[in-house]
């Protein structure tokens, strides 16, 4: 029998693919962007706040979309229980908002501290915890409402 | 109890039932088919349809192969997957395109999957506590109603543990007595003794029995044992799926 070789198993493996690795690319993007234009002011809108947005909309569509076998065993008994997509779709909604408003408390506190919290920069911290709440729950809800998820149910 | 065997209504289901078909049906479903797409062709379930009626006090036995659909089929009943075609009624509403949630507004329905369902962070006591906050218990009745379902299972004791330290058959029995607790008038099993070794399975079977004969509760259960069917008191024998290739021409079972 002929003997595997380990070459064409790596570089099998080296070209990002899946939902995952998309969203851990644009966080990169986003950093990398934010490292060279983040103090670039276009039509009067600084470049910093739309990818601090971006970022968060990526970092919490990434968080959501790791499907580990606790969590789908989690979201399995949840709607074995009689939960609704509304209820599931909220938890995730408020999981994003709460890991965005506590990753950005440092910020927030300094922020509020040099500019006051009636600030601009308040409306843009407000914007990405709700991006990030939204982001954190479309990927649950597709994947909840998927036929791959009910399969689970079958053992 | 009485027994009655397939005698081939169509060709891929039979029913026969020993009560029920007068009353209004807790579920009815009337030809239902699934079928899935491949590159090839088209894998379909229940060629010919399944319909069944289940009313109350009913405790029903769907028997078949693996693979053939029986899991499937609860996945329909359950609204968790739609039909291809036919109709699925919930006391007599036509809910074929109706959520989960739904179907039980409208029969407090329980179901026990295959694959245990409980929630791991949780421990046992508060996974049924959970399930009945759901179902829009009040709090003040969830406790009583936690000791009684474990009670009923024999799982006094773990109340306090974690799903994931409990063996198969005493996460079957969670399972069982978070569908119990609920006190649901339609209770769907699939497979319920699917990952037990049989002395689990003696277990199990008895306690379902004791739920429909002392609580009266309808079961639709699906199994490949006959053994386990015996329980029943209606069988639905399903028969194998066909595949169907891109020329239209039937490949086999």
């Amino acid at each position: 029998m002929e003997k595997p070789g380990w070459v064409p198993i790596v570089i099998s493996g080296v070209l990002p693919r899946g939902v995952p690795d998309l969203f851990a690319m644009v966080i990169v993007l986003a950093a990398s962007l934010n490292a060279s234009l983040g103090s670039t002011v276009l039509a009067g809108l600084g470049i910093g706040p739309a990818l601090l947005v971006l970022s968060v909309m990526a970092s919490c569509a990434l968080a959501a979309s790791s499907n580990s076998a606790r969590r789908l065993r989690e979201e399995l008994a949840l709607f074995a229980y009689g939960s609704s997509t509304r209820m599931v779709g909220l938890r995730g909604f408020l999981r994003g908002v709460a890991c965005v408003f506590l990753a950005l408390l440092f910020y927030i506190a300094l922020e509020a501290r040099t500019l006051g919290l009636f600030s601009g920069s308040m409306i843009i911290i407000c914007l990405a915890i709700v991006v990030g709440g939204v982001s954190y729950a479309l990927p649950i809800l597709f994947r909840t409402r998927s036929l791959d998820f009910v399969e689970n149910y079958k053992g | 109890m009485l027994f009655l065997s397939s005698s081939g209504l169509g060709p891929w289901t039979s029913w026969r039932t020993t009560r029920g078909s007068k009353m209004t049906s807790l579920l009815e479903t009337v030809t239902v088919t699934i079928d899935y797409p491949y590159s090839e062709g088209v894998l379909k379930l229940y060629d010919e349809g399944v319909s069944m009626k289940i009313g109350k006090g009913d405790f029903t036995a769907v028997l078949g192969g693996s693979g053939w659909g029986k899991s499937t089929l609860v996945n329909l009943v359950l609204g968790l997957e739609k039909p291809s075609a036919g109709a699925v009624y919930f006391n007599g509403e036509d809910v074929t395109r109706r959520s989960f949630v739904k179907r039980c507004s409208l029969v407090r329905t329980a179901a026990v999957f295959q694959r245990p369902t409980a929630i791991p962070q949780l421990t046992v006591a508060q996974n049924l506590s959970v399930a009945l906050s759901f179902a829009s218990v009040p709090r003040k009745e969830r406790d009583e109603r936690v000791r009684e379902s474990l009670g009923f299972f024999g799982l006094e004791m773990l109340s306090r543990s974690y799903p994931d330290a409990l063996s198969a058959g005493q996460r079957r029995r969670v399972d069982l007595a978070r569908a119990l607790a609920v006190r649901p008038d339609f209770l769907v099993v699939d497979e319920p003794t699917g990952d037990l070794d049989s002395s689990a399975s003696n277990l199990v079977m008895p306690l379902l029995r004791g739920l429909n004969h002392d609580h009266g509760m309808a079961i639709l259960m699906t199994t490949a044992l006959p053994r386990c069917a015996a329980v029943a008191k209606s069988l639905l024998h399903l028969k194998p799926p066909v595949f169907v290739s891109s020329e239209n021409r039937m490949v086999g079972h």
